[in-house]
């Protein structure tokens, strides 16, 4: 009797990843980030339902890579943009997908009043403390003494002022469902990452409220690294910095994976 | 520590005792009422199925968010106070996406906040309707009744290649008919619609006939290109950024084509004993009602005077002046700004005749004697 | 409904509390009862309790152009400091009625016909210190009756089973019905002063 041999795929794109070519540099982290969102989106079948909101910055594209309804918001707008989404029609889901110049530069406000209205949204958020997409500037998470193209000298704190530590900020408001910190340097951390978006996600899906994961990601273009040097420099000066863990947990988010 | 229900209610005392309040199950229709011109636009727009609006309190509009928050949660509608006009803008922009019928309003100041957001709803081909109660510019200002967004409204506003389509109603009744017609022009043309009245137009209370007749939003085609959700299609994107510049031109050339589209169909002008005049008025909104009761003033000194108001202000009524060009020796433009609306009609008439200004800042509003003594000035000149 | 031709224009002044924003209400109220058209308009400032505040309206038995009254047929003024702001808005045959209690009649008269109507002392007497509006409202119309009481006192019931949720004001019904008429009988007896 022969032995039949059958076939099985061990691994494949996520359904709610287009197959298109991304335009990310070689090494940067959204690529990543892309498939946990989508591989979540999946398990949690959404992408039928889902309205993604594309930040500006270098994920500007996103609306290329989800197979979900996607909208393109302007600088720093998306926050608000999923609100308008998300009270005419709370039957959907809806997520932003933000970097750091987007979230917590231009757009603190929209950021900092959803959050405290509690809106029922989920958003990604990239850290990777710097600008990429227009050229290498200081972002508002650059770490003091990091060079950039405007802080040629190092970020001074006196002159450029202080990094914002996002999750800590939006812990002082009574709004949040969910608030953590994570990164993408190794396999186990990338692991933890997609549990984070995972929660935030069923936050929304439980109606409880506002939920930010906090994505500490490298930018080897703009730091001018190769890229496991950059994932190496990431654990080394930014964890220490954005400590990695869950700021929020809403009790009726525990024990749900 | 929490103010009592009464405590915030007084506020709006001067609203009360015309028109509805809080114990008014439903405004009453097919009956003459006193409505303020802010509550008329914002019932409006319930009645034509609008079940969404993000604001921010400015004066001299304050009633239009105040009305929405008292009577959204009785037809199942969204209001919702935003942190600032440009972030209500951004929330009509993602409501807009999602398919609804959605609403903003503010005054000068908080328009210019918008102007961002209103360019990238009309480059995205997103519906939705927009109210400036404008008041006196520049910078702060004041809060006194002023038509100095005109270039704002008409020219764009915020920056890219794209218009706004402007009514301008000159009563409270108008106020809300037009804002009805505004939701059904920015679903047709996939575009920003702009009302713009003035802080007189907003606060005063007329006699307003509101209709039977309402838009019920469930029986409102479902828009294809909507983002709710890729259900048993493929996704839809909304967005406008388009990295070619021939793909841009390509949908701005869309866009546009759409805009000609409108100047063809939605013109709109009233006009007032301009059958045997001589010297013809050109105004619109509060500066038009000035112009009417100044042209029957100069009729009455035996002045052939007609008045010609423009609604649509883009698209704007050209022809309509170029004709009338033809038929007057002069005209004499009063707005309430120094010089913009002016810009527009003096393109229009092309030499055609002379065109003058009368035009007050600041939030003065012009008197009709101060039209009937240029209008008298105007025809000494045509004479001599 | 509506009587013969007319146009007037109506200009109210105090400081707020005193019911001037509500007694041009009542008016408006009134005017739109008896078909008339009408246009009510406040004045454009900060809000401010207690704080300068006026309204005008006007009535008029075709189709209102303007809006905005600048020189007013009748001033209504409450205390003295509308007295200064606004005895230039009025047309120079106008009327100007006063509240005496709280404000001196100007030295020279000019042309215009002055009423004189100790609207609080009236309104105590009356037991409600809020109706001296309508006292002076009630003054008012007995010389220039834009619109005719009766319609004032069905604005004061309209807008007194409106203004207070769950809360009926009926009783009020009767002071105001009670401030007209005294306003209306002060009028007859003091009579105009001036051209």
């Amino acid at each position: 009797m022969a032995v039949q041999k059958q076939e099985s795929a061990l691994f494949h794109r996520p359904q709610a990843l287009e197959p298109v070519r991304m335009h990310y540099c070689p090494g940067c982290t959204h690529g990543i980030v892309h498939r946990l969102v989508a591989e979540v989106m999946d398990e949690l079948e959404l992408a039928e339902r889902a309205v993604g909101v594309a930040p500006v910055g270098c994920a500007v594209f996103a609306y290329n890579y989800f197979t979900c309804d996607m909208i393109e918001a302007a600088h720093g707008r998306a926050p608000a943009v999923a609100t308008g989404v998300k009270r005419v029609r709370p039957d959907l889901f809806t997520f932003t997908y933000q970097g750091d110049g987007d979230l917590a530069s231009i757009g603190i406000a929209e950021t900092i009043h959803a959050a405290a209205r509690a809106e029922n949204i989920s958003i990604v958020f990239i850290n990777n403390a710097v600008y990429g997409m227009t050229g290498g500037q200081m972002a508002p998470t650059t770490l003091p003494g990091m060079v950039t193209s405007t802080t040629p000298y190092g970020r001074e704190a006196k002159a450029a002022g202080n990094p914002i530590r996002v999750c800590e900020l939006l812990a002082a408001l009574d709004g949040p469902a969910y608030l953590a910190r994570v990164a993408v340097t190794d396999p186990r951390r990338v692991r933890e990452s997609k549990q984070g978006i995972r929660k935030a996600f069923q936050a929304q899906l439980k109606g409880l409220g506002f939920a930010l994961v906090e994505v500490l990601s490298t930018c080897p273009t703009r730091w001018g690294m190769r890229p496991q040097d950059a994932l190496d420099w990431l654990e080394e000066h930014m964890v220490p910095y954005y400590p990695l863990r869950e700021f929020v947990v809403s009790e009726d988010l525990r024990g749900s994976t | 520590m929490r103010p009592s229900t009464e405590t915030i209610s007084s506020s709006s005392e001067g609203a009360n005792a015309g028109a509805e309040s809080d114990t008014a199950v439903a405004v009453p229709r097919g009956t003459r009422i006193l409505m303020r011109g802010n509550e008329a636009l914002a019932q409006a727009a319930i009645d034509a199925g609008c079940r969404a609006f993000f604001g921010y309190p400015i004066t001299p509009q304050n009633q239009v968010p105040d009305y929405f928050a008292r009577h959204m949660p009785k037809v199942g509608g969204v209001f919702l106070q935003a942190e600032s006009e440009v972030a209500a803008i951004n929330m009509v922009y993602g409501a807009a996406a999602a398919g609804a019928r959605v609403m903003t309003a503010s005054s000068s100041p908080g328009i210019s906040l918008k102007q961002e957001g209103i360019s990238y709803l009309a480059q995205s081909e997103l519906p939705c309707v927009i109210v400036n109660i404008m008041r006196g510019g520049s910078g702060l200002g004041n809060i006194a009744p002023a038509q100095a967004d005109y270039f704002q409204s008409v020219k764009g506003g915020g920056h890219g290649d794209y218009r706004t389509l402007v009514l301008a109603p000159w009563s409270v009744q108008e106020l809300y008919g037009l804002t009805r017609e505004a939701f059904e022009m920015a679903d047709r043309y996939r575009n920003p619609v702009l009302v713009v009245g003035d802080a007189l137009l907003g606060q005063m209370m007329e006699p307003i006939v509101v209709p039977e007749e309402v838009v019920d939003p469930a029986s409102l085609p479902r828009k294809r290109w909507a983002t709710d959700g890729a259900k048993g299609r493929h996704r839809n994107i909304v967005n406008s950024l388009y990295i070619k510049a021939s793909d841009l031109e390509e949908v701005n050339l869309r866009i546009n084509a759409r805009y000609e589209e409108a100047a063809k169909r939605e013109v709109r002008v009233a006009e007032e004993r301009l059958e045997d005049a001589e010297f013809a008025l050109v105004a619109y909104g509060t500066a038009a009602r000035v112009a009417v009761t100044a042209t029957e003033e100069a009729r009455e000194e035996g002045l052939r005077v007609g008045l010609l108001r423009p609604i649509s202000l883009y698209p704007f009524p050209a022809g309509e002046i170029a004709s009338l060009a033809d038929r007057v020796k002069a005209i004499l433009v009063a707005e309430l700004s120094l010089g913009q609306f002016v810009e527009d009609v003096r393109l229009a008439v092309a030499g055609r005749c002379p065109v003058h200004l009368l035009g007050r800042s600041g939030g003065v509003v012009i008197t009709p004697r101060e039209v009937v003594e240029a209008l008298r000035r105007l025809v000494d000149e045509t004479r001599g | 409904m509506s009587g013969g031709p007319m146009y007037h224009e109506i200009l109210i002044a105090g400081f707020g509390g005193q019911g001037v924003v509500l007694a041009g209400n009542l008016l408006a109220s009134a005017a739109l009862a008896e078909g008339r058209e009408v246009v009510w308009a406040p004045s454009y400032g900060p809000e401010m309790r207690g704080g300068p505040v006026h309204c005008t309206i006007i009535v008029s038995s075709r189709r209102i152009g303007s809006p905005e009254v600048s020189q007013a047929d009748s001033l209504l003024i409450m205390d003295a400091a509308s007295l200064q702001e606004f005895s230039s808005r009025m047309k120079p045959d106008g009327l100007l009625v006063l509240n005496s209690s709280l404000v001196k009649a100007p030295p020279s008269l000019d042309s215009f016909s002055l009423l004189e109507v100790p609207a609080n002392e009236v309104a105590e007497d009356l037991g409600d210190a809020r109706v001296a509006n309508v006292i002076m409202l009630g003054a008012f119309l007995e010389i220039r009756p834009v619109v005719a009481s009766d319609s004032v006192v069905d604005a004061v019931r309209l807008h007194a089973a409106r203004s207070v949720a769950g809360r009926s004001r009926e009783h009020l019904l009767d002071v105001n019905r009670e401030a007209l008429a005294r306003g209306a009988a002060l009028a007859r007896q003091t009579g105009l002063r001036g051209s």
